[in-house]
């Protein structure tokens, strides 16, 4: 088979490269991954995660190293296992699975990315949702909501949705941009509500901290200080909320631009801005409410609004909004991927626009948004498996060599090995999550594992033969 | 015109960071934060677009962000 060819264009910023090698003069410089990973994680749900950690009887030094060592695990993910595949192999995670498992299983692999995207998009859209809710006054829900609680609620979910719909299925370009010029602004933001929100907390040491936080968690669990995640579990959660990003491979796409693997590297500005910072500064904005105002409502755009004001509520509702598009436009784009095999002329706007009225659907449960601890484990736990098949057959099948991999066609378009490798170990996690209560963020290792196991265990034969 | 433009938008950042850190050393009340960061809210967006125009996006694979 020939080799996919470089393309040609270099000036082009719109030349994605869908199927086609990255040419070396599109290559980027390191500056533009610090940059864009800083950016990317300052998000809408970052605004739910900290006070999630309080609400689930976390302790403060369990929350700063956990998140310290479980954050720097994902970079090193992201440094060792993702960013040299993908500076050799120079593909999309999407045409890179495709050569291993075939169009056919890309496609099932692109419909449960498209169907957790909306469930995430939902959250995000819940979290503008309570920002934009504040000067009507609108009744926020509570943690013990699953279901909406108002019809104001409700209609402005639905507003928020809609409007995010129908902007992500005219295009990406635009919000894109916004969300570049926004980026800088929304880290600062983060880093004014958690020193404002610590000031607030009143406290001259660590341990009137530490007791102070005690305190919080109590009033939260009204009377008890039982914690359902220790250090452990603040660490797995750390490295695997972004499972499908470094070990699930889904970085390729963004690190075959890259000149060197070392870039992988600038995953740490995203994780210890976004997943660090922020996510400490969010939870000491719920201390600081319960000790203020007595109040344990996880709620982002209140939250916000009582420590920095209106600049506060558009950062929520910015940090949402710009979040929850490209989430849209990816499912949507997972769908067209879907439906143009029956339907060949589906555009992707209208694809686009039922995958946010599916995200605007699930944002009008708040439970999606306060059970976002799980459904970020189950979401690493179903597609972060996929990157270890990416793993063994760059390193076993093709021995790190780019131009077998460039050359290799897929057997089957839907390749059943691939398949099995990849359901069994996700239908064990899901069994044990849904019905033995484990938690979610435990499995994404393991199946990463056991997925790589099976799949050269199915493919022994052509895999060290070859 | 350009330098300008960059001398306003990074006044909008220190507008929105700076504030805290002197509510924190009990130099300035809350209120006068929550002003403050509206006004760099006010400064960064009505700059910043015109600095960024010119420039490439800075999306290095616009479908491909993370989420979280």
């Amino acid at each position: 088979m020939p080799l996919p060819k470089p393309a040609r264009d270099s000036s082009s910023s719109s030349n994605e490269y869908e199927r086609e090698l990255v040419s070396k003069n599109s290559l980027k410089g390191a500056n533009k991954f610090w940059g864009m990973y800083a950016g990317e994680h300052a998000a809408g749900t970052e605004f739910m995660i900290g006070p999630l950690f309080l609400l689930s009887g976390v302790s403060l030094q369990n929350i700063f190293l956990g998140l310290l060592f479980g954050n720097l695990m994902a970079v090193l993910s992201w440094r060792y296992l993702c960013a040299p595949i993908a500076t050799q192999a120079r593909l999309t995670l999407y045409y890179h699975l495709e050569k291993i498992a075939g169009k056919w299983l890309v496609l099932l692999y692109n419909l449960a990315n498209g169907v957790l995207f909306c469930f995430l998009a939902g959250a995000m859209i819940t979290v503008s949702a309570t920002a934009v809710g504040i000067p009507f006054n609108a009744p926020m829900p509570s943690i013990e909501d699953l279901y909406p609680n108002s019809i104001s609620f409700v209609v402005i979910v639905l507003a928020v949705g809609v409007v995010i719909s129908i902007v992500a299925s005219l295009g990406y370009e635009t919000v894109a941009k916004f969300a570049n010029i926004a980026a800088p602004w929304m880290v600062l933001v983060f880093l004014a509500c958690g020193i404002v929100s610590f000031k607030q907390l009143d406290v001259s040491s660590w341990s009137t901290l530490n007791a102070l936080w005690t305190e919080s968690i109590a009033f939260a669990q009204e009377g008890q200080t039982e914690s359902t995640m220790g250090f452990w579990s603040v660490f797995l959660f750390a490295w695997f909320c972004n499972a499908a990003m470094h070990v699930g491979m889904s970085d390729l796409s963004v690190f075959r631009f890259a000149k060197r693997a070392s870039y992988g590297w600038a995953t740490s500005a995203g994780m210890y801005v976004g997943h660090y910072m922020a996510w400490i500064a969010a939870a000491f904005m719920l201390a600081a409410q319960i000790k203020l105002l007595q109040d344990a409502n996880p709620v982002p755009g209140p939250m916000a609004n009582n420590v920095t004001g209106l600049a506060g509520i558009i950062c929520v509702i910015v940090a949402g909004w710009t979040t929850a598009n490209p989430t849209i436009y990816r499912a949507g784009l997972a769908f067209q991927g879907m439906i143009q095999t029956f339907y060949p002329r589906v555009s992707r706007s209208k694809t686009t626009f039922v995958a946010g009225l599916v995200a605007t659907f699930a944002g009008v449960f708040p439970a999606f948004a306060w059970k976002l601890l799980g459904f970020v484990g189950i979401y690493g736990t179903i597609l972060a498996p996929i990157g270890a098949i990416i793993f063994c057959d760059w390193h076993f099948r093709c021995k790190g060599n780019a131009d077998t991999l460039h050359r290799s066609q897929p057997a089957t378009p839907f390749n059943l090995t691939v398949l099995f490798a990849w359901l069994i170990p996700v239908g064990v996690a899901l069994y044990f999550i849904q019905y033995a209560g484990v938690t979610p963020w435990a499995f994404p290792l393991p199946c990463w594992i056991a997925c790589g196991a099976l799949y050269l265990l199915f493919n022994r034969k052509t895999t060290f033969a070859s | 015109m350009k330098l300008a433009l960059k001398t306003l938008s990074r006044l909008g950042l220190a507008f929105t960071i700076i504030p805290s850190f002197l509510f924190l050393f009990d130099l300035i009340r809350l209120e006068t934060v929550k002003l403050a960061m509206i006004a760099g809210v006010v400064l960064w967006f009505a700059t910043s677009p015109f600095l960024q125009a010119s420039a490439a996006s800075r999306v290095v694979h616009s479908e491909n962000q993370d989420n979280l």
